[in-house]
């Protein structure tokens, strides 16, 4: 089983001095995206020395805007860059009419929006070359044209593109705080084939609410919800993201570790039970 | 609804503040607004991190809240349309020099520090030596072109916007703002991962843009000895290159 973690700007020394022990980075892909200078340097330099995958926050595949070609074709160059092991980004869309909020809007849960994904899907897929990972998202909004649960156009989409999935485990359980659904069920009806890789990250809670802010330690719950995945799913990649208030590298390193633990504990305990 | 009229609803919230509830299911409007404002505020605050982390020197003038403000009416008129968040404060120069033509100092800091970034991210290409440019035979040279790297730009201020920004940045920021009575031209450039800047002189301006113009250096050589006694133009233009080839603002051939 591999774990790993988000590679960020402020342990770049410290990987290429300590070479710390994991199994691989996942970098965010528009880091990259340049035409040299500190991140290419960096990249190069970190890849002689781990595998990464690519991490996409850009692709707007949910987007009515036109796929944007210039962004995949530099995609498939950083691709052919750094041979990544695979290719994921997100559910979701981040603008239209041209413009980028940077954020990971959901969608409404609709056949309209299962084909009109898929149909990007397919096309993404050929270009690149390989099957893409999509992320499901934490979300704070629901539309009152959805048709679907946001599992059943999961699924829907995974198989109608045929691609796979990405289950950011606290996404599941921030967004099933958020609107009601039971995170556990959730996850048991995700096809296990689909699932590449896990996220684990951390968000702070609220009166009403919880924001998937990635810039606090995983909480104690999402932590029993990893280990009901791993029982489902068996020993898929995982990977834990801090995007913002990144601690030292020590501190990651040790929560690392800790998933390392809860992944060997469901194991056991589906092979006590066989 | 649409998708792109669900997504066009959404958008209009985030940038706009406009709320179409028809959109959306929920149990109130406040809590719709409120939920709708993570996105909406997030939007704002992960868009202004970035512009403070491109234009510190910028904010450290203006002070967080009037910096904050002019960042909030910038993002209204140019909100992101680049797939990189990197790009989100390109603008900036531009839009300061439009709608606040007054507040030149602003638009220079700002140009300043966009070019500092900019030169960061330049195609990293070998660059040239001295050690190569010794090995030019003799005849070459009148026809011999000098290549500036891509991160070099030519800037022209009317203050002393690069060295007070340096002043601004640092621990004991003592220096003035400066008027010049005429133009001061600079050059900024990146090496091995950071970024130079220096001012130069009116010659060497001239010198630079014929370089830019891609001009042989015997052609080179003629323009500036119209400024230039004819007898030291070639010892001239030597030092000037020998101080930009130790810079590394040239690639290699």
């Amino acid at each position: 089983m591999q774990f790993g973690l988000g590679l960020r700007a402020e342990h770049y020394e410290q990987i290429l001095e300590q070479k710390p022990k994991l199994d691989w980075f996942e970098i965010i892909s528009e880091d990259f995206l340049v035409s040299g200078g500190s991140p290419l340097y960096y990249l190069d330099k970190i890849r002689e020395n781990y595998p990464l995958s690519m991490h996409g926050v850009s692709m707007s595949i949910g987007s009515t805007d036109p796929l944007n070609w210039d962004y995949l074709k530099q995609l498939k160059a950083l691709k052919e860059r750094i041979e990544p092991l695979w290719i994921s980004d997100h559910l979701c869309w981040t603008g239209i009419r041209g413009i980028n909020t940077h954020d990971l809007l959901p969608l409404p849960y609709t056949e309209e929006a299962i084909k009109h994904v898929s149909e990007r899907v397919l096309q993404v897929q050929d270009f690149l070359g390989e099957a893409l990972v999509l992320e499901n998202v934490s979300s704070y909004i629901t539309y009152k044209d959805s048709e679907l649960s946001e599992l059943d156009f999961l699924v829907a989409v995974a198989e109608r593109a045929d691609c796979l999935i990405l289950l950011d485990v606290n996404n599941v359980y921030v967004s099933g705080f958020n609107h009601g659904f039971n995170a556990s069920d959730y996850l048991n009806a995700v096809p296990i084939k689909r699932v590449k890789q896990f996220h684990l990250a951390g968000h702070k809670r609220f009166e009403n609410h919880i924001i998937d802010t990635h810039d606090a330690k995983i909480i104690e719950e999402v932590w029993q919800l990893y280990s009901e995945a791993v029982r489902r799913f068996g020993p898929v990649a995982t990977l834990i993201e801090r995007d913002d208030n990144i601690p030292p590298l020590t501190e990651l390193m040790e929560e690392l570790d800790y998933a390392r633990s809860v992944a060997v504990g469901a194991t056991l305990a589906v092979a006590l039970l066989d | 609804m649409k998708l792109i009229e669900i997504q066009s609803a959404v958008q209009a919230y985030l940038l706009k503040t406009e709320l179409n509830e028809n959109c959306f299911l929920t149990q109130d409007l406040a809590c719709l607004k409120e939920r709708l404002d993570i996105y909406r505020e997030g939007y704002y605050w992960r868009l202004q991190s970035v512009l403070k982390s491109d234009y510190a020197g910028l904010e450290r003038y203006l002070g967080e809240s009037d910096f904050d403000d002019l960042m909030i009416a910038y993002l209204k008129i140019h909100p992101s349309q680049s797939f990189s968040v990197r790009s989100v404060g390109m603008k900036l120069p531009e839009f300061i020099r439009t709608q606040y033509p007054d507040k030149v100092i602003w638009a220079e800091l700002a140009q300043f520090e966009c070019s500092l970034n900019t030169a960061l991210y330049s195609e990293d290409l070998a660059r040239l030596s001295m050690e190569a440019l010794k090995l030019i035979a003799l005849e070459q040279w009148p026809e011999w072109v000098f290549r500036l790297h891509p991160s070099v730009e030519l800037l022209s201020f009317n203050y002393n916007a690069p060295e007070f920004w340096e002043s601004l940045m640092s621990e004991d920021h003592e220096l003035d703002i400066v008027k010049y009575a005429e133009p001061q031209a600079y050059l900024v450039w990146s090496k091995l991962r950071e970024s130079y800047f220096c001012p130069i002189s009116l010659d060497e301006k001239r010198m630079f843009e014929c370089i830019q113009q891609q001009e042989n250096f015997a052609t080179l050589c003629e323009r500036l000895c119209e400024f230039i006694p004819e007898e030291r133009v070639v010892q001239w233009v030597s030092g000037v290159l020998q101080r930009w080839i130790s810079d590394e603002l040239f690639i290699a051939a």
